[in-house]
């Protein structure tokens, strides 16, 4: 049997390169046209793995009555707005409570160059025993500090916050600003860095939350000056914190929980199940994104079939020769479809390169912004869509081969 | 209206037949049937056993890859291919490699004055060009040639050549011959001339 019973592909490389000026064109549109789908659906869904491994940490959070959205910006992503407290006893409520594994307050209200400054507990920077510092060690006296993974300090260095909250867009920067807001006296030294975590925490400096009260004026949230850090808070009246993290013990725990606090001056939410709500929100946003890539990917298919098949009736005298010196239809068929089937696969292969390239640019950009790690390298769903638009493509690309196959000779040869 | 109206013509196997007449008159047409590139409303066209009219599209086919050889005023080669490649085209149609042939064709090629089997088709002389064209044409040493106005777009001297060339070649391998032409010189040189006048024999 004569597997290879024909070569079509000296003559495809003779027409590509007879239209290397319009196959070049024809590769870049498509490139284009294909990086752009590529690139979003390969950013959305990084966008949506990173901010939820963000969460993962953040199983309950309790705030003060108010926007959900606002209490999970600020506690989980560190998009920090002023937020109302809660009463500080709640801490010992919840440290009391069987449901509760572990807990921790959460604070912010200062920043040292642009790094949001955030009081919480040795135990929940350890992300309850989860996490070890990669250098050093974690804080256990009042004005120690541990480094998020990007916060570019030295353990042993020594610094001063500022009351604030606006960080920076490129964080390590002094600013007139935070020199007006010094808090003059305080000073923090560094004594541990945590590994990377690929989320908006890398770029916090973590304190005790005492030291964050006695900053402010309010006592350290204990009876002794000198009591040891950490739950229980058993001042008199322990100061107010913004948001708690809550680590219930179990599934049932936590709906228990979440109804619990979700009355009597305090709010209680699953940070998952918000995110949930909020991509539901873009979800719409993103279908009009994926329709219009789409939208878009066919358009430019269509033009690239017409372009096709004009080239393709450009080339009838050319087809004809090649029929009139023995060549089967089919063997003219394959010329035609491989010419712009090799075109497209070269743009679909350009483009999911160039999508990847675009995804990385904007992922490093907004991990600079928001400090999210994202994965956002073309995955299988893209592959599966370059595959889908070339299985189009070469589908399309039938047409202009069936002209040229059913083209008759006799009339082809008088042509041009 | 018919294109052309031939009662019969007859030419014999290995004779070298000329085709003239006026612009218009059917020699294109004829030449076309003879080919099996078109298929008469009525009547057949016979070479040897074979009738081109009633083989299925891809029996004609075939029959005109080894049968026929086909040379064009403008040559048509491919001009991105080689002069080699070009006459290795055919080999494509059929089978993956023409590597065998390669050489075979260089020598053909050389055989008919082109010295220079791997240049570009496009960047040959004219001469040069219709000399690969036939070269592409005879390769497979067909019994048929069938030339469509042959030399009419090269000047005297080298449509002089690619006559002797043409003529040369028919005759060492006994193969039939027909010429649409204008040319007189050769026309002269064919064993017999038959003369079209809108449509019909004259
Ligand atoms: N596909 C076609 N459909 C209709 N008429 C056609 C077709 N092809 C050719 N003709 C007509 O058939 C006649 C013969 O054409 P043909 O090309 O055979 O002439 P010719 O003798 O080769 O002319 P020339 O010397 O100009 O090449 C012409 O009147 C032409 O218009
Ligand atoms: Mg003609």
């Amino acid at each position: 049997m004569k597997l290879l019973a024909m070569n079509p592909w000296p003559m495809v490389r003779a027409d590509l390169r007879a239209m290397r000026g319009t196959a070049a064109v024809v590769v870049l549109i498509v490139a284009l046209a294909v990086a752009i789908g590529v690139g979003i659906g390969a950013q959305e869904r990084a966008m949506r793995q990173a901010s939820a491994r963000a969460a993962d940490d953040f199983p309950l959070l309790i705030g003060a009555p108010g926007s959900q959205t606002q209490l999970v910006m600020t506690a989980v992503y560190l998009q920090i707005d002023a937020i109302p407290l809660i009463d500080g006893a709640v801490l010992n409520r919840l440290a009391a409570d069987p449901r509760v594994a572990a807990a921790a307050p959460i604070a912010f209200g200062d920043m040292v160059r642009g790094w949001p400054v955030i009081g919480t507990t040795a135990a929940f920077v350890t992300r309850w025993g989860r996490l070890a510092p990669a250098a050093g060690r974690v804080f256990d006296h009042e004005a120690e500090a541990v480094l998020g993974a990007d916060v570019a300090l030295t353990i042993g260095d020594g610094f001063t916050p500022a009351h604030g909250t606006q960080t920076h867009t490129a964080p390590g920067e002094d600013s007139a600003e935070e020199h007006a807001h010094r808090h003059e006296g305080v000073a923090y030294t560094v004594v541990g860095r945590l590994p990377r975590l690929g989320t908006p925490w890398d770029r916090a400096i973590l304190i005790p939350i005492e030291t964050v009260w006695e900053t402010h004026g309010l006592g350290n949230g204990h009876q002794a000056d000198e009591a040891p850090l950490g739950a229980p808070f058993d001042a008199r009246a322990v100061p107010g914190v913004p948001a708690v993290v809550v680590k219930p013990r179990a599934v049932a725990d936590a709906y228990a929980l979440r109804g619990a606090y979700r009355q009597g001056g305090t709010m209680a939410l699953f940070p998952a199940e918000v995110l949930v709500t909020l991509y539901r929100a873009m979800g719409d946003l993103r279908d009009v994104l994926v329709v219009a890539a789409g939208l878009n990917d066919f358009v430019v298919f269509l033009a690239v079939l017409l372009l096709a098949v004009t080239l393709a009736g450009l080339r009838r005298r050319r087809y004809a020769v090649l029929r009139a010196i023995g060549a089967p239809p089919g063997y003219v068929f394959l010329v035609a479809w491989l010419g712009v089937a090799v075109l497209i696969g070269a743009g679909c292969i350009a483009g999911l390169m160039l999508g990847a390239a675009a995804s990385l640019g904007v992922a490093s950009l907004l991990a600079g912004r928001t400090g999210l790690l994202l994965a956002s390298l073309p995955g299988w769903p893209e592959a599966a869509l370059v595959a889908m638009l070339f299985g189009l493509g070469s589908a399309m690309a039938v047409v202009p081969a069936l002209l040229a196959w059913r083209a008759p000779v006799s009339s082809g040869l008088r042509e041009g | 209206m018919r294109a052309l109206e031939v009662p019969e013509l007859a030419v014999p196997a290995g004779s070298l037949c000329g085709i003239a007449g006026p612009s218009g008159s059917g020699k294109t047409t004829l030449l076309h049937l003879a080919g099996g590139l078109l298929v008469p409303g009525r009547g057949s066209v016979r070479w040897g056993d074979v009738d081109l009219a009633t083989l299925t599209p891809g029996a004609r086919d075939g029959w005109r890859r080894r049968r026929a050889g086909f040379v064009f005023q403008d040559f048509c080669l491919v001009p991105e291919l080689s002069a080699r490649d070009n006459v290795l085209l055919p080999q494509w149609f059929t089978a993956w490699s023409a590597r065998g042939q390669a050489a075979a064709a260089d020598a053909l090629l050389a055989e008919l004055g082109v010295r220079t089997p791997g240049k570009r088709a496009g960047l040959l002389s004219r001469g040069e060009q219709q000399r690969v064209a036939i070269a592409r044409a005879v390769f497979a040493d067909p019994a048929i040639l069938l030339a469509d106005e042959p030399t009419a777009s090269l000047d005297a001297a080298t449509a002089a050549g690619v006559a002797d060339l043409l003529v040369a070649h028919a005759r060492s391998r006994g193969a039939t011959l027909l010429v649409v032409s204008h040319d007189p010189a050769l026309l002269d040189r064919m064993d017999r001339v038959v003369r079209l006048e809108r449509g019909q024999l004259a």
